[in-house]
């Protein structure tokens, strides 16, 4: 008979990184490295508390078993164990009390008792019964670095536990098991699972991202069991299976303008996956979050002020390591035998014990492995086809009249970022920000599913947004953009007058 | 009125000697761009060292430094320089001889005795 067993314990590093490799059935064999990355991240998130499903019927592996692993003459159970994990200490007999509580109360209580669970919720990780690559479907709280600006493509999911529905914001993360899915399939599904939630679409599995990327074309062969892995054609139809259009945003023709759309991606919750070369092949990455450094690099400097020239840390989803790995971005200028690139430096563990896992301070040059970025791949909504390269345009545009606007002593002082947003969601965050009288604007601002938005700052101080229709192209630049701006949004009481003045030129909304 | 220009040991190309006098200068790219009457994306070009430029004298006088200073950093073959290497196959072998060496161009400027302009 199926039968599910909760239990919880103490956490501890050594015993949870024992107790998930014993899970996967290996309690013989060295400790996987994304075992140890796992139970290392939860110790620096906080963890005091693990409670351990037995039988968790995890759909994303259940397609895995179904595609390969049913089929195999000694297949492995169809379930995971499922590991939640807490930064509040709680016995085994208080969790009892919890969940009757939780039972018997009305619903006000019970969601309270779930609310104050969920604050002390660190995410889960399920383990597969796959000895060597035990680590499935795991959503963990991103690990902040303490420094100013993170920025994070994550998303809000809710857990059940029995009969508690707690709340984690995360990205999903899966180590490639290497018959279903390659790095390459792990990396798109991180980045799918993200977006399709987003869109109220059910986010796909391993399984069915392995067998959309290999419908039309397999340039290496069978695509299960999956030891090829995938190049960027194939990564392409696995995301436009899934309903979304694959940016596609290469990293060689001006390294500038790429950085400007990974941020702009980042920005606007869009998980990218990121394909790297490096001396024994190529391998690919889920880029999920950035900081800034404090200056700007001057190789990633464009015509417009962009602060994505400050982006020098970013985090990614590695399957060979674990979730939020951090990685630092080295753009290197051209020379006589080389073209300028980037390369992405991924911190990699110190040592044999894995004691630096998760990575503390600033790393040494040797614990960093350094790749050439190829290209970028964002998985839009399929509307959206106005492209990042094109926000520059439009910044590019209108940066005359920007810096004639703040006059010549402030000029220097100016920055713009790039991001896209569900117009909803965008003018619902106006409030607070553009004060009284703006009925009128939100009563003739008429935007698509997902605004294109070219905001200005003057020092850190939000100045305007101008905020574009993505649902077309940018075709003529002797209108300054005019066909596709939809409303000007000034942030800065002192420019009220001359945002609006140029609002009315176009003519557009304005507040 | 020009300057003598001291640069900091990081900007060693034309491209990073222009960006960091205008930044000095506390000169937006776009107000360089215009003084030089050129556009903001070709500026921003010369400053990534992927284009040349004859505007060259246009950009020292904004920069208020010795247009001489600025060419000598300029590392990128002109097509003029090309055509007069073409016509002079000598100076490709002396460019051979002088990479054997292994000698700097400074080196190269203090056996010449010529005073470095």
């Amino acid at each position: 008979m199926v039968e599910n067993r909760i239990v919880a314990e103490a956490f501890n590093v050594e015993a949870f990184e024992k107790l998930l490799s014993k899970a996967a059935g290996n309690d013989k064999t060295p400790v996987v490295n994304q075992v140890r990355y796992l139970a290392r991240y939860c110790d620096r998130l906080g963890a005091r508390t693990i409670v351990c499903e037995e039988h968790y019927i995890d759909r994303h592996f259940l397609d895995e078993h179904a595609l390969f692993y049913s089929r195999s003459l000694q297949p492995p159970p169809n379930h995971v164990r499922r590991f939640h994990v807490f930064s509040r200490e709680f016995s085994d007999a208080q969790l009892s009390e919890l969940l009757e509580e939780s039972a018997s109360a009305a619903g006000q209580t019970s969601r309270q008792i779930c609310d104050d669970l969920s604050r002390a919720y660190l995410g889960f990780i399920s383990i597969r019964p796959l000895r060597s690559v035990p680590v499935g479907r795991t959503i963990l709280r991103r690990l902040e670095d303490g420094e100013p600006r993170d920025i994070w493509a994550t998303g809000t999911h809710d857990v059940h536990l029995a009969n508690l529905t707690l709340t984690i914001d995360g990205l999903a993360f899966q180590q490639q098991d290497r018959a279903v899915g390659a790095c390459a399939t792990a990396a798109v599904w991180s980045a799918l699972s993200r977006v399709s939630r987003h869109e109220g679409m059910r986010a796909p599995t391993p399984a069915e991202v392995s067998q959309a990327a290999g419908r039309h074309v397999l340039p290496n062969g069978r695509i299960v069991p999956a030891v090829a892995g995938l190049n960027v054609q194939q990564l392409c139809e696995a995301v436009r299976s899934s309903g979304f259009a694959p940016e596609v945003v290469r990293a060689d023709e001006r390294p500038e303008f790429f950085v400007v759309a990974l941020h702009t991606y980042l920005l606007s919750g869009i998980p990218v996956v990121l394909v790297l070369l490096g001396h024994d092949g190529d391998h690919a990455v889920t880029a999920v979050g950035f900081q800034s450094a404090a200056a700007p690099h001057p190789l990633l400097q464009t015509s417009v002020p962009v602060r994505s020239a400050r982006m020098s840390k970013i985090y990614i989803h590695d399957d060979r390591l674990g979730p939020y790995a951090r990685s630092f971005l080295h753009p290197l200028p051209r020379t006589d035998d080389f073209d300028e690139c980037l390369l992405l430096a991924i911190e990699t563990p110190r040592d044999a014990h894995g004691d630096e896992l998760v990575g503390n301070g600033t790393p040494r040059a040797e614990d960093r492995e350094e790749w050439v970025l190829d290209s970028a791949i964002a998985p839009v909504y399929p509307k959206l086809r106005l492209p990042a390269r094109s926000l520059i345009t439009l910044a590019e545009l209108l940066g005359d009249l920007i810096e004639h606007i703040v006059g010549p002593e402030n000029a220097t002082k100016l920055g713009v970022e790039f991001y896209f947003e569900r117009s909803g969601s965008y003018l619902s965050k106006l409030s607070g920000r553009i004060g009284l009288g703006c009925a009128g604007f939100l009563r003739r601002v008429a935007l698509p599913r997902w605004c294109g938005i070219v905001k200005w700052f003057l020092d850190e101080r939000p100045l305007a947004e101008f905020v574009y229709d993505t649902t077309d192209i940018l075709r003529d630049e002797h209108l300054l953009g005019a066909e596709l701006l939809r409303a000007v949004v000034c942030l800065d009481s002192r420019y009220r007058g001359d945002f609006q003045q140029i609002a009315s030129i176009f003519p557009v909304p304005s507040t | 009125m020009t300057k003598k220009l001291q640069l900091p040991a990081e900007v060693v190309t034309l491209g990073d000697a222009i960006r960091w006098l205008r930044e000095e200068r506390g000169m937006t790219l776009r107000a360089l761009a215009k003084k030089v009457n050129v556009t903001a994306p070709f500026l921003s070009d010369l400053e990534h060292n992927r284009r040349n430029t004859d505007k060259l004298t246009e950009i020292a006088k904004a920069l208020h430094v010795d247009v001489a200073e600025l060419q000598r950093l300029d590392g990128r073959l002109t097509a003029d320089m090309k055509d007069w290497i073409a016509a002079n196959p000598g100076i490709v072998a002396l460019l051979k001889d002088i990479r054997a060496s292994g000698r700097s161009a400074e080196e190269l400027r203090s056996a010449f005795g010529r005073k470095r302009r």
